[in-house]
């Protein structure tokens, strides 16, 4: 069945389940065979492909979705940006630079946004590599709750919501710090 | 030190460091302190660190006095490692505020769970603790026997062999400068991103670029194979030259084409030449070589 743009869009901003659970269904394998194709596994094209649905999500919520083509194609066009740019950055030549110029196009809208957004979105998927008590608490503190606050809610010790908060953090950064992107940013300073 | 023993290692100081290393594993752990300067070494290091993130922590949360604040600023403005720290936890800072992200992909993450678990569920399990074994058994082979039959009769060697390494050609951007008309260049993504061929063919077919444009008969050859006129797929990327970029992918095609056209003397000589060749290929050439050589 085919969904327009505008069912999509509302399902994705409304949170609904069936929709986007279908859009994921629909769209996943193209993105697989794409990443297959080039250099690439099954969980790279998960992980790309996630990515690319949270920035068509963070457009749709701020209002700056602005595409005049499916929308499918779309997050298939920032796939391949993410995936290219992973690509050049861990070194791999099988692609020819040419087709990476050519996505670079100034008129492309989603290679910004990506360029700018890429190590947020690092961080929020290593959180959710950390454990659910990791995650709650570092949720909360940067949330807006004081540590006091979250000590009294969760009945913690002060001493050991203040040390807990600490290594959580620690252990998302170390997390972060693996990743390609975060190893080339340490080199920029 | 390999990389995983050197994790083991961190996660021991940062246990220790924390607090969280109890009777006997501590007494081992500060035995060993006691007598290896290389463990003291990355101990005190990691003390530092641990010190210099409070720090950061203190001064990013307001907690700083003024005269630490000073010191701390004062510093900030020649160290570059504390520089970074700074920024990498301004980041964590902006990346769990937008709470809602996370919960999207916290969503994304459960389908594809369920996604996962619906496709291994699909997998037939049969209970046998109260069936007779025996006529399982019996019918398990039947119906196993009856089906490699039914296969063999409904498809080739040939045909199955293209089912497992024809993918259709992706389609790459193609900026306005490749092709002539902008608003043609969005119907024909649409059209062959959604599979619909015969709009593709109308599109390219009519397309003046499509003589010199060999990336553009390369979506017109798989739009003709997609809708099984091979002879005409064949045409196609026969014009793609030996001196064309795309020269690998059209002949990998080809020799898909006359594959599924049951042609396996044609299908050889150009997977042999993508094999000889470095190109993306090569490897899936080899592969199939041995396939269609294999009984």
């Amino acid at each position: 069945m085919k969904v327009d743009n505008n069912t999509i869009i509302e399902g994705i901003k409304n949170g609904d389940h069936t929709i986007i659970k279908e859009f994921y269904k629909t769209h996943l394998p193209r993105i697989t065979q794409y990443i297959l194709k080039n250099s690439g596994g099954l969980d790279d094209a998960k992980d790309v492909f996630q990515d690319a649905m949270v920035i068509l999500f963070e457009k749709i919520k701020d209002n700056s979705l602005k595409i005049n083509c499916a929308i499918g194609t779309y997050v298939y066009g920032i796939c391949k940006y993410l995936w290219l740019n992973k690509l050049k950055r861990i070194g791999k030549t099988e692609l020819d630079d040419t087709d990476f110029g050519r996505i670079k196009d100034p008129t492309d809208d989603p290679i910004d946004l990506v360029y700018k957004k890429e190590k947020k979105l690092i961080i929020q998927k290593c959180l959710l590599k950390l454990g659910e008590g990791c995650q709650e608490i570092l949720l909360m503190f940067f949330g807006g709750y004081s540590l006091k606050e979250i000590a009294k809610q969760k009945k913690f010790t002060d001493g050991y919501t203040r040390k807990r908060k600490f290594v959580c953090q620690k252990k998302l950064i170390q997390l972060a710090d693996k990743d390609p992107v975060f190893k080339e940013f340490k080199a920029s300073f | 030190m390999k990389e995983s023993q050197n994790k083991k290692l961190y996660e021991h100081i940062d246990a220790y460091l924390n607090g969280e290393l109890k009777g006997d594993e501590l007494k081992a752990f500060e035995d060993i302190l006691n007598i290896d300067d290389k463990l003291k070494q990355e101990v005190e290091k990691q003390k530092q660190s641990d010190k210099l993130f409070k720090q950061i922590d203190a001064y990013l949360n307001n907690e700083l006095k003024e005269d630490e604040l000073n010191a701390f600023e004062e510093l900030l403005k020649t160290d570059n490692k504390l520089k970074l720290e700074v920024e990498k936890y301004k980041l964590v800072q902006s990346a769990l505020k937008d709470t809602s992200s996370i919960d999207f992909r916290k969503k994304l993450q459960d389908i594809d769970s369920e996604i996962n678990t619906k496709v291994s569920s699909k997998k037939p399990v049969f209970k046998l603790s109260r069936v007779n074994w025996k006529v399982a058994a019996v019918l398990v082979a039947f119906i196993g026997l009856m089906s490699l039959l039914f296969l063999q009769n409904r498809e080739s060697k040939h045909e199955k062999l293209f089912a497992s390494y024809y993918v259709t050609y992706p389609m790459e951007d193609i900026t306005r400068g490749e092709i002539s008309s902008h608003t043609s260049l969005n119907k024909l993504a649409l059209s062959y991103n959604n599979g619909n061929y015969e709009r593709v063919i109308e599109l390219l077919e009519s397309n003046e670029d499509i003589e010199t444009n060999d990336k553009l008969k390369l979506y017109l050859g798989n739009s003709y194979l997609n809708i099984n006129k091979e002879d005409k797929a064949i045409e196609v990327f026969q014009t793609i030259n030996t001196d064309s970029k795309f020269y690998s992918d059209g002949q990998w095609f080809l020799a898909l084409t006359y594959l599924k056209k049951g042609k396996k003397d044609k299908v050889f000589p150009i997977l042999e030449n993508l094999n000889a060749n470095n190109n993306l290929y090569t490897n899936k050439a080899s592969r199939l070589i041995k396939a269609l050589n294999a009984k």
